[in-house]
């Protein structure tokens, strides 16, 4: 399937996807539902917007960055969709506008931190709290209940006797699969991350580089947005708290490195998957759901400390910059100088 | 295709703050030849590289390419007209393959502006195939080749950008004799096809080896050009030596004591340095001269405990160090003021006084560990004063200050309590003669009360100015002492480039 010279994943995806197939087997065996056709389905459902929204945290990721304030961007663009569908505007150009505000708003992330150099964990830190900021006002402390169901048939109706929302999801991985494999724009998101001054010396743009990529990352939540609403057919004040914390968890579980450099989004859909059938094994279980978040934090833990452990293999292998090669000091030894 | 001028530098000069790094460089590049480029370590050979490359731009003077004048005014504009640069430290993408790396930033595209790899990967094997790596390396990380091959491979893309000149940067530093010697092979095959070379180097043997022509830069001015018939390892030598020493201030003094007070015995680190012996009295100054990467400030930072030895040990008044750390030199009152004053010396954020006082805290609080303000204002005080660290007022920002009286700020931060051993890793580098005078009269004055100092500097005149001994590095390794009596300029840089064993 891949011809050996176009970037593909490395081992460390395989190891998340590895994790996933067995803890698929584990809760088949030990969970009497999980393999019913309604919890399946019930997973596709729930982990749509993770899905994506976790695309455009891998992008920012790779790019040695972060974004914290997608759950309150999901929040103003659920708010807003909720409103334009209750006063029956079109759906196509609601969709549209749902993309444009999130655009909008990452593209403001990506002038913090691309052109005011701000850094990334601080910048979206802040305009994250902003946003809880805007969406509570707006909601003005009720819930925008009893929305329409006007997107509801991408989680109800079914092709194949599987969701709608399934193949979109689908279809957002394989775009950003081309973007991220054969566009140069991909490309240099990696070489942004491994060596900011060496891809400033081939002439890469990084500054729009980042830019770009945060206005992406906003336009993807843009559509979580939509299927929130969709799935919810509400909107209540603390909607996307827990969805920085889980997006990232799910990138950095599926092997993108935390420093830049190194990633895929084979790996973040395993990482996605993994959460996902995780939170529901915890709900077959009956173990309280307090427990998930603590869960989540461990596995970001261990996927980072293996990050670590692999990256001191490879600079152990690697071993450059010093002032001698070893093998030099041999021959200088051996020749007696 | 030779005898016919590819690239002329006429009149070229650079200054950074008030020193003067390259000084009116006059030099002519034929086609298919490899122009040599010698000099010691802050000889100006880097600051010319990178003007040719479009890294700096030069004050004065005028570049031409094939008989056209030419403007270089970044990296791109040097690549355009057909100008390479290969760094001593290749700078690459370790995370991506080397076929990526061959082509970031120029990808081949489609028409529907995707990355067509296929050609590209068919245009890297032929790239490939230039510097002699076998095709299937294109799949492998860049990070996972040795430095050679990584080096291999940024020749190739610049080949494969039809450069006409390729300045390779001091490129054997890092390479093993193999690896050196199929560089040679390729620079020969290069030459063949009429690409021209600027050659950065000290290491004479291979200059002498494999040039055409020969430049001697010292304090930025070229000295002598020599062709290759000319050229003998005695012309060159003489070429880069032949300044000025200045002894007008150097007092023979008493040692304290003949017994030394650090001594180090058969200290080896892998890849760093071996069996390094030797040892200081109070009082004396011992100067440590060789190139940068020769393994002089890994010795100096191993003594101050920041690196961990491989095997031999270091004996402080008589005593062997056990668990030697920098917190453990520091009580025993081995003091080092490093290299770098940006990343190693200063806290850039903070005051002249915070600078000043940030080592002995300890000594200026009371027995709860509460800092005693008024010590503190008063032992600063009593600092800035004595040496004529040039501030109005010690709140102000260490960076604020010049770079010579950063440097005394960072060498009067250790005396506060008096040193036993004193290591200075370049102590006056990018500093105006005033105040490198004013510093060389402190450490004399510093050794004159008891004060064992270890010199390290690239600056030869400076260490000669200074010491009393002066221990020479090359690749690792001590290649000599030269007591004051016997000191030449010539004698103390043949040791260190290696040439007499």
């Amino acid at each position: 399937m891949f011809k050996s010279y176009i970037p593909r994943p490395g081992r460390r995806e395989y190891l998340t996807i590895i994790l996933l197939v067995l803890q698929v087997i584990f809760f088949s065996f030990f969970a009497d539902n999980f393999l019913s056709a309604d919890n399946l389905k019930g997973i596709m459902q729930n982990s749509a917007e993770l899905a994506i929204v976790s695309i455009g945290m891998t992008m920012v990721i790779i790019l040695g960055g972060i974004d914290l304030s997608v759950g309150a961007v999901l929040g103003i663009v659920a708010i807003v969709v909720g409103n334009l569908i209750q006063s029956g505007v079109n759906p196509l150009l609601v969709t549209i506008i749902a993309v444009a505000i999130g655009m909008s708003l990452g593209l403001i992330n990506g002038l913090i931190i691309g052109v005011m150099k701000i850094p990334p964990i601080i910048a979206t830190l802040a305009t994250m709290n902003i946003g809880r900021a805007v969406v509570f006002g707006m909601l003005g402390g009720h819930w925008l209940a009893g929305l329409p169901p006007v997107f509801t048939p991408i989680m109800t109706n079914k092709i194949f006797g599987i969701p709608i929302v399934f193949f979109i999801v689908l279809l957002i991985y394989t775009l950003f699969y081309y973007i991220f494999t054969y566009r140069p724009f991909g490309r240099h998101l990696y070489a942004i991350g491994t060596n900011p001054e060496a891809a400033n010396l081939v002439g890469i743009n990084s500054v729009k580089v980042k830019i770009l990529s945060y206005a992406i990352s906003g336009g993807i939540v843009g559509i979580a947005g939509i299927m929130y609403v969709a799935r919810m057919g509400s909107v209540e004040v603390s909607i996307g708290l827990e969805l920085p914390l889980q997006a990232i968890a799910a990138v950095i579980i599926g092997g993108t490195a935390i420093t830049g450099g190194r990633g895929s989004l084979v790996g973040t859909l395993a990482g996605v998957l993994f959460i996902t059938v995780m939170k529901n094994g915890i709900v077959i279980f009956g173990v309280p759901s307090l427990w998930e978040k603590a869960i989540i934090g461990l596995l970001i833990l261990i996927s980072v400390t293996i990050d670590i452990v692999i990256n001191k293999q490879i600079t152990r292998k690697r071993a450059t910059g010093t002032p001698l090669g070893a093998e030099e000091l041999e021959l200088e030894i051996q020749r007696g100088d | 295709m030779t005898g016919e001028v590819l690239f002329t530098l006429n009149g070229v000069s650079k200054s950074f703050g008030g020193i003067k790094a390259l000084q009116n460089v006059n030099m002519k590049v034929n086609k298919g030849e490899v122009l040599s480029i010698i000099g010691e370590n802050g000889a100006g050979k880097s600051t010319l590289m990178k003007i040719i490359a479009g890294a700096l731009q030069s004050d004065t003077g005028k570049i031409e390419f094939e008989g056209n004048e030419v403007k270089i005014n970044n990296t791109q504009d040097a690549i355009d007209i057909g100008i390479s640069i290969v760094y001593q430290e290749p700078n690459v993408f370790a995370e991506l393959s080397v076929l990526e790396n061959l082509f970031i930033g120029e990808e081949v595209k489609t028409k529907f502006g995707s990355i067509d790899w296929p050609e590209m990967y068919r245009q890297a094997a032929e790239a490939l195939e230039l510097v002699d790596l076998p095709t299937y390396t294109l799949n492998e990380m860049m990070g996972d080749l040795s430095i050679g091959n990584q080096q291999l491979v940024l020749i190739a893309r610049g080949l494969h950008r039809q450069s006409k000149l390729l300045i390779l940067d001091e490129p054997t530093s890092i390479l093993s004799q193999a690896e050196s010697e199929k560089l040679f092979a390729l620079i020969a095959e290069l030459k063949e096809n009429g690409v021209s070379i600027l050659y950065i180097s000290h290491r004479i043997p291979e200059i002498l080896r494999i040039s055409d022509q020969m430049i001697v830069l010292r304090d930025g001015k070229v000295t002598e050009t020599f062709s290759a018939n000319e050229a003998t390892e005695n012309r060159i030598i003489t070429a880069m030596s032949g300044r000025e020493i200045n002894s007008d201030i150097y007092r023979l003094r008493d040692y304290y004591d003949e017994k030394p007070i650090i001594k180090v015995n058969n200290l080896s680190k892998s890849k760093m340095f071996h069996d390094i012996s030797f040892s200081i009295k109070p009082g004396e100054i011992l100067g440590v001269y060789g190139l940068v990467g020769s393994g002089r400030s890994e010795v100096a930072r191993t003594l101050f405990g920041e690196l961990a030895m491989d095997s031999g040990n270091i004996e402080f008044e008589g005593k062997k160090l056990t668990k030697h750390s920098t917190n453990n030199a520091v009580r025993k009152g081995i003091y080092y003021v490093p290299e770098d004053r940006g990343t190693q010396g200063n806290f850039s954020l903070h005051s002249i006084k915070y600078n000043l006082s940030a080592a002995f805290l300890p000594t200026m609080s009371n027995k709860f560990g509460v800092l005693n303000l008024n010590d503190e204002k008063k032992i600063i005080q009593k600092n800035v004063e004595k040496y004529s660290i040039k501030t109005k007022n010690m709140e102000d920002l260490i960076i604020s200050l010049s770079g010579g009286n950063q440097q005394k700020v960072l060498l009067s931060r250790w005396l506060i309590n008096t040193p036993r051993v004193l290591i200075l890793d370049e102590p006056t580098r990018g500093i105006d003669i005033g105040t490198k005078t004013e510093i060389h009269e402190l450490i004399l004055t510093l050794a004159e009360s008891g004060v064992a100092v270890l010199l390290i500097s690239s600056d030869l005149p400076e260490v000669m100015r200074l010491s009393d001994r002066i221990m020479t590095f090359h690749k690792g390794r001590i290649t000599g002492f030269t007591n004051r009596e016997n000191m030449t300029e010539d004698g103390v840089l043949r040791k260190a480039l290696g040439l007499i064993s």
